[in-house]
């Protein structure tokens, strides 16, 4: 840790935690120097967090200091503004912006500088306030290209538009694969045969309830993994999953000849039946969806398999951005809805009609190809250009 | 002639096919039509169905299959499956 000489005043702290390890902070540091250059008042503090405990403590509490998370390095933090990874020109865009705005005052908020116990500004003004006082059109012009004019709806943030989208396709994508279709299918026929609306809705509905809490409860476990793996290892887990999913995606694509249904398992889809006869006739309405909602779960269970690694994929590259949990938790349930779309367009018609609906399998085949090629060019960027795939730019 | 359609609760695509087979019942009112679940009855298996359904068989006069659909078919394909096998000799 550099020993800080200066007088605080007009001198800007920068903090940065780093790993040895780490390309982008290789990357990172080399465009600090040049920053250096032209900001000469600034103080940058390196600390590195991979191979000092007590470093990887101070930046998770540097984190809760500012009331976010520090789950990827390089983790830079100015004033209670913090930047979190390295996205190329745009990292170094931003790091410039704030300190411009920051050169503008005398004094600052600066909680990180009382926490490692160093010579700080003892200000009050934070990143919000300075850049309502002194943000110009002229320091704005960078964080306004990643703002477009969309007619008849104003102004959008890309920022904020890319990952809805993301969540939006891959889960529609996910949902195209009908793997546990067929089992609803099933409910749903012998559902309508008992002419009982009531039980109708409740099981039905049970069914899929259950079946997005245990897509639900996978993605989460996923995300909650991604605390424990290294950046590094992270990505290239998330990679190969991304690779060996889309080829088996394409595959399927390329070897599935008419759009039909396949039949398989034979003896576990018999098995599966005779229990949705046995739970849907039971006398007990609440064994009858305590019955229900197990099948889903186990079914479902084996079935995420089926998705080829897309829910893994799109919860990894979810766990590369520096969100709130309740963001996580709008873009996963963003995605299990899309997901479900076609079960609930498939129950809800069922229910209006009571009449059976499927939709073509001809669907399928190509989500198998557009899924494929999504997946093969995001394992593809997460080697090459992983800083593409972190949306908030 | 007679068709045997091979389809299953559970499969999207014969729920699909079901409308545009249909059209082919209205439109050959006097062909023998015969529907098997594949899972529930016992004679589905007898015609050698495969992995993929639903599935279409053309019965000619002589009890010979004499033609074949697999998997989901426009009503063109279907209607111009019995028009094949009609001159053929098939008898409708």
């Amino acid at each position: 840790m550099p020993i800080n000489t200066k007088a605080k005043e007009n001198v800007i702290n920068l903090y940065l935690f780093y790993s040895d390890t780490c390309p982008h902070c290789d990357e990172l540091e080399t465009e600090l120097i040049e920053i250096e250059k032209d900001f000469p008042n600034i103080q940058i503090y390196r600390y590195e967090v991979t191979k000092s405990v007590k470093n990887n403590k101070l930046m998770v509490e540097a984190a809760e200091k500012l009331d976010t998370v520090s789950k990827y390095v390089p983790f830079t933090i100015i004033g209670t503004k913090s930047f979190t990874g390295y996205s190329g020109t745009q990292t170094k865009a931003a790091i410039e912006y704030t300190l411009k705005l920051y050169s503008n005052v005398p004094s600052y908020k600066d909680p990180v500088g009382e926490l490692l116990g160093i010579d700080y500004s003892k200000g009050t003004l934070t990143y919000d306030d300075i850049k309502k006082l002194y943000s110009t059109k002229d320091i704005d012009d960078k964080k306004e290209e990643s703002i477009i004019d969309v007619p008849f709806i104003g102004p959008v943030s890309l920022k904020k538009l890319s990952l809805p989208v993301i969540s939006i396709l891959i889960g529609a994508i996910d949902g195209f694969n009908p793997c546990a279709m067929w089992v609803l299918l099933f409910l749903l026929s012998i559902l309508i045969g008992m002419k009982d609306r009531k039980r109708m809705w409740i099981l039905g509905g049970s069914f899929l309830l259950a079946s997005a809490l245990i897509y639900l409860v996978f993605m989460l476990a996923w995300l909650n993994l991604s605390s424990f793996v290294g950046v590094m290892w992270w990505k290239m887990l998330i990679a190969a999953i991304a690779l060996i999913g889309g080829v088996i995606n394409l595959r399927t694509f390329f070897r599935s000849k008419e759009a039909g249904c396949e039949v398989v398992n034979e003896d576990k889809r018999n098995k599966i039946f005779a229990k949705i006869k046995k739970f849907t006739s039971e006398k007990s309405f609440l064994l009858a969806i305590i019955g229900i909602i197990t099948l889903a779960i186990s079914v479902n269970f084996i079935e995420i398999s089926c998705s080829a690694g897309l829910p893994a994929m799109f919860t990894g590259i979810l766990a590369m951005h520096n969100l709130s949990s309740i963001e996580y938790a709008f873009y996963i349930f963003l995605y299990i809805l899309f997901f479900l779309i076609d079960d609930l367009i498939v129950f809800a018609i069922a229910m209006k009609s009571l009449k059976l609906t499927g939709i073509s399998n001809k669907y399928v085949k190509y989500s198998h190809l557009i899924g494929g090629i999504i997946m093969l060019l995001i394992g593809i960027l997460m080697i090459v250009k992983p800083e593409w795939l972190m949306f908030n730019f | 002639m007679k068709i045997i359609t091979i389809s299953a609760i559970w499969c999207p695509s014969c729920l699909v096919m079901r409308p545009r087979f249909e059209a082919i019942t209205k439109k050959y009112p006097s062909i023998d039509y015969k529907t098997y679940d594949y899972d529930l009855d016992d004679g589905a298996k007898s015609y050698h169905p495969g992995n993929i359904l639903p599935v279409f068989i053309l019965i000619d006069k002589d009890n010979n299959e004499c033609g074949r659909l697999i998997g989901e078919h426009s009503v063109n394909d279907l209607l111009e499956l019995i028009e094949i096998h009609s001159q053929q000799g098939g008898q409708r």
